[in-house]
């Protein structure tokens, strides 16, 4: 396997330059510029979902329809203000636009990384328009969440969540301008340790219900959906986690005696559970001992994602996992760094997913 | 070069264009998806500019300070590198060039004319352009370039902005003119917002005799007119390749 | 960027460990890949295009002027422009001066030589069109870039070609300027193809350690938990001056065990031979005229 390699660009718009080229001999000859001049006038009686806008274009002379994201209003008419698709939901109307920043909203499980501390609150990136706001009181403080907040709280928020610090989150809720304000007040959230982060579009994530994931290989995932995506070491007791949150004290002791030892709290009511669960320990910075093994796993599946994102393939758990089966099949994790097997990797996917229909 | 050649009695330009004629045009979006929210490649003639922006973001700093000021708008940060090999002659130009200067400002109030401004409160929008080379027609390729990328960033905008240069050779004037043209001729910059025939920017740092004005002016629309088109032709060419690709 | 606590010693305990693994999960000796092209841009005697997959690109034209001098040292000028840095930094002299340096020891100036009076004097002008958002504003010295500027300079040197003397080449009596002939197709490379009078531009390699581990092309996780950065200069088939240890980043910097400086030349001798065979083979492509670089 090579050491290095450099290839020339190629140039993805290659076939549409040509298109341009004949297009611009033609505006060589005097009578054509009229002719390009001349825009197809189209009454857009019924929008086509799907259809390709480009700013400053009219979409419709209807005024009935609500005017959504990527949409101005003007003299009654309502134009498109971004490149990209129309798309109408009831009676909704708007534009995607074909790339843009990650639009927070409620609900979303995202990863965050923390970038400044001020009065009762964390800012944090997103990779959204503004960085989103996470309040002091939207965190599990150490002790449990009963405990009062107090004026000390306030004065240890850095060694709470520090500058650099990555999130496990979700949106709680968006303002006007489009920022978002956040909380982790759950235990499946919170500070992330023992893995990789990694950057992927965020319009290539594909929204589900379930955002964080067990992989096989003893290995966790979160896929944000704002493009952040978190690799991790599966944390041996999330069995117990589960059930605790759901209360089932009984198969906790199941779990317990299978994983050979007993915490405080454990086999109790799901609120000591969470008490004990909220120490400061969350809050840790060290990792776990973790083992060759995973970390080779964990770097596999982070080229994997990698490859998807370099492909351009929506990504889902079920692809994320069948793409790291393709992979094993080309040898050393090191070998997955060449665009070749990148660009491979995610043919074999499309058609192994053709495949099966 | 002497006057008499820069338009030719049969009406052929240096170059061989007739009066109306654009230079070859070419462009392409999204040339640096990792390293740019929105980045555009635009060659009119030899002249070719490359345009990156950043943004639009409320944690953004640019390096000349700028930050994410104004509450009910984006703040619009504008700054033109144009290498010392951009031009034949190697010229080096600095950082604080005046004309630079003069340059970016106007291109950043072009710019704010047509982007949706409430959608962008609170954030900065970087717009970097870098001239590779340089052959006449400066701030229009560097116009035209700056609503492909902002086009690319996905931003909200009311419609395209256009611009084109047009030369005043004796009673004819002359579109899009190059390096050579602009040496010896009056010339003056256009910018117009969508297919309208509403002047969104006008330069004119040469003497024009007024009666010619309103030709020039004309031209120049047309002018503006035909680069939209172009401009628009290749977005949606993009638009309509990703959506093929789309699973 | 500021990486977590937690992110950088799993990043840190990868490298250092017996069997070093990279975020990325490439060989030490791996580089990212790169893409590049030459020749590009026509009012340059040659130029090129290099950017790595995290976006960091660097352009860089080499542009011939006739001077008439003696002087050999001012012959190779060299101007590097970095988006977002003022002119003239510190940085910007720091680089300017290690490529200087590194390609004057390697050049063979006889390539330079016109006639007995006049020389060729090359202006190298580089601009680095985007740095990482992240590198703007943290711990990081930028240093790393200089092995991506070096080899966008061995490019455009490779593909400069200079135009054909058409005067005679001993002038030292004559009072007349050199002329040269228009038709570029009879110009010659700057640095000459055949394998007799052919010399290799000086490259410069960034070399990152942490613990025991040498690793080639650091990425950007990795040199924020570096402990040191070793640049090694690369020319003609062995390892010449400048060397030099540059902090890549300020956030975990160390001392550096002697061996380690001696390893890391060892692994510049491995990947050197690759790396130059890889450029060659991107400078021996000709570009069309109306190929879109961008």
């Amino acid at each position: 396997m090579s050491i290095i390699s450099i290839t020339t660009p190629v140039s993805k718009n290659s076939e549409i330059e040509n298109f341009s080229k004949d297009d611009e001999d033609e505006s060589m000859y005097d009578d054509a510029i009229d002719g390009v001049l001349k825009k197809p006038e189209k009454k857009y009686i019924g929008i086509d979902n799907r259809s390709i806008v480009t700013p400053g274009e009219l979409i419709t002379e209807d005024a009935t329809w609500m005017r959504g994201h990527g949409t101005y209003y003007l003299d009654e008419h309502t134009y498109s203000s971004v490149a990209g698709m129309i798309s109408k939901v009831n009676k909704l109307l708007s534009v995607t636009p074909f790339k843009g920043r990650y639009r927070p909203e409620t609900g979303d499980h995202i990863v965050g990384r923390v970038i400044g501390i001020s009065n009762k609150r964390w800012k944090v990136e997103l990779g959204a328009e503004h960085a989103g706001v996470l309040m002091l009181g939207a965190v599990n403080l150490p002790g449990g969440v009963l405990r009062r907040k107090s004026d000390n709280d306030e004065l240890q928020m850095r060694a709470i969540l520090k500058e650099g610090d990555l999130l496990n989150c979700e949106v709680q809720s968006t303002f006007s301008d489009g920022s978002a304000s956040l909380h982790t007040r759950s235990l499946k959230y919170g500070k992330l340790r023992n893995g990789m982060f990694l950057k992927v579009n965020s319009s290539l994530i594909v929204r589900t219900k379930n955002h964080m994931h067990d992989l096989p290989g003893g290995v966790s995932i979160i896929l944000g959906v704002n493009g952040y995506c978190w690799i991790f070491k599966t944390k041996n007791n999330v069995e117990n986690k589960i059930n605790a949150a759901t209360g089932k004290a009984e198969s906790e002791m199941k779990a317990a005696s299978s994983s050979k030892g007993y915490s405080v709290g454990m086999g109790s009511l799901s609120i000591t559970r969470l008490e004990e669960e909220s120490s400061w320990e969350i809050y840790s910075d060290k990792n776990d001992i973790i083992s060759a093994n995973i970390k080779e796993t964990i770097s596999r599946y982070r080229s994997c994602l990698v490859a998807l994102s370099f492909c351009e393939i929506a990504i889902d758990v079920k692809r994320l996992v069948k793409a790291y089966e393709i992979s094993l099949g080309y040898g050393d994790v090191n070998s997955l760094v060449s665009e070749d097997i990148k660009k491979s990797i995610g043919e074999d996917l499309i058609n192994s997913e053709k495949m099966r229909g | 070069m002497s006057r008499f050649e820069l338009f030719s009695p049969e009406g052929l330009r240096v170059d061989g264009r007739r009066y109306n004629e654009l230079r070859a045009f070419d462009c392409s979006i999204n040339t640096h998806p990792h390293s740019s929210d929105g980045s555009a490649y635009i060659s009119q003639g030899n002249t070719k500019v490359l345009c990156l922006i950043r943004g639009p973001s409320d944690t953004l700093t640019t390096t000349s300070g700028a930050t994410a000021s104004s509450a009910d708008e984006p703040t619009i940060s504008v700054s033109i590198i144009q290498p010392p090999y951009a031009t034949t002659e190697r010229k080096s130009t600095s950082r604080t060039d005046r004309r630079m200067a003069e340059l970016s400002i106007i291109i950043k109030r072009a710019l704010q004319q047509c982007i949706v401004k409430k959608n962008y409160s609170r954030t900065l929008i970087e717009v970097s352009i870098t001239i590779l080379q340089l052959d006449g027609s400066l701030l229009p390729a560097c116009i035209n370039a700056a609503t492909l990328a902002l086009i690319d960033a996905g931003i909200s905008m009311y419609d395209y902005i256009s611009a084109c240069n047009v030369a005043l050779y004796d009673t004819f004037p002359l579109v899009d003119s190059n390096s050579l043209e602009e040496n010896d001729l009056s010339f003056l910059t256009i910018g117009i917002i969508g297919n309208g025939d509403k002047i969104n920017l006008l330069l004119m740092e040469d003497k024009v005799p007024l009666d010619k004005l309103q030709k020039l002016i004309d031209l120049g629309i047309t002018g503006c007119h035909n680069i939209r088109q172009l401009m628009d032709n290749v977005v949606r060419e993009i638009g309509i390749d990703l959506l093929s690709k789309k699973l | 960027m500021v990486l977590s606590v937690a992110e950088s010693a799993f990043i840190y305990d990868s490298l250092v460990s017996s069997h070093p693994s990279r975020p990325d999960s490439r060989k030490p000796t791996q580089y990212r890949p790169l893409k590049a092209n030459c020749g590009f841009l026509p009012n340059s005697n040659g130029s090129s295009r290099i950017y790595n997959p995290d976006g960091t690109e660097c352009i860089s034209s080499v542009k011939a002027k006739v001077i008439r001098s003696n002087n050999i040292s001012d012959l190779i000028n060299v101007e590097i422009n970095i988006f977002g840095e003022k002119d003239n930094t510190t940085l910007c002299q720091h680089l300017t001066t290690l490529i200087k340096e590194s390609l004057n020891d390697s050049f063979d100036f006889n390539a330079l030589k016109l006639t007995d009076k006049y020389y060729f004097q090359l202006y190298i002008d580089i601009s680095i069109l985007y740095l990482p958002e992240d590198f703007r504003y943290s711990s990081y010295t930028f240093y790393s870039i200089l092995s991506l500027i070096s080899m966008g300079v061995y490019l455009a040197l490779k593909s400069a070609k200079l135009p054909l003397l058409v005067s005679d080449k001993k002038d030292f009596e004559v009072e007349e300027e050199p002329t040269f002939s228009d038709d570029w197709e009879v110009s010659s490379y700057l640095i000459p193809r055949d394998s007799i009078s052919t010399f290799q531009p000086a490259l410069v390699f960034i070399v990152g350690i942490a613990g025991n581990t040498v690793i080639i092309d650091p990425s950007l996780e990795e040199e924020h938990v570096l402990e040191h950065g070793v640049c090694v200069t690369w020319s003609n088939s062995k390892i010449t001056t400048p060397i030099q240890s540059l902090a890549l980043s300020t956030s975990n910097n160390k001392a550096i065990k002697p061996n380690l400086v001696i390893k890391s030349m060892d692994l510049v001798e491995q990947v050197a031979g690759d790396v130059i065979n890889a450029l060659n083979t991107i400078s021996e492509q000709e570009i069309d005229e109306f190929d879109v670089v961008f």
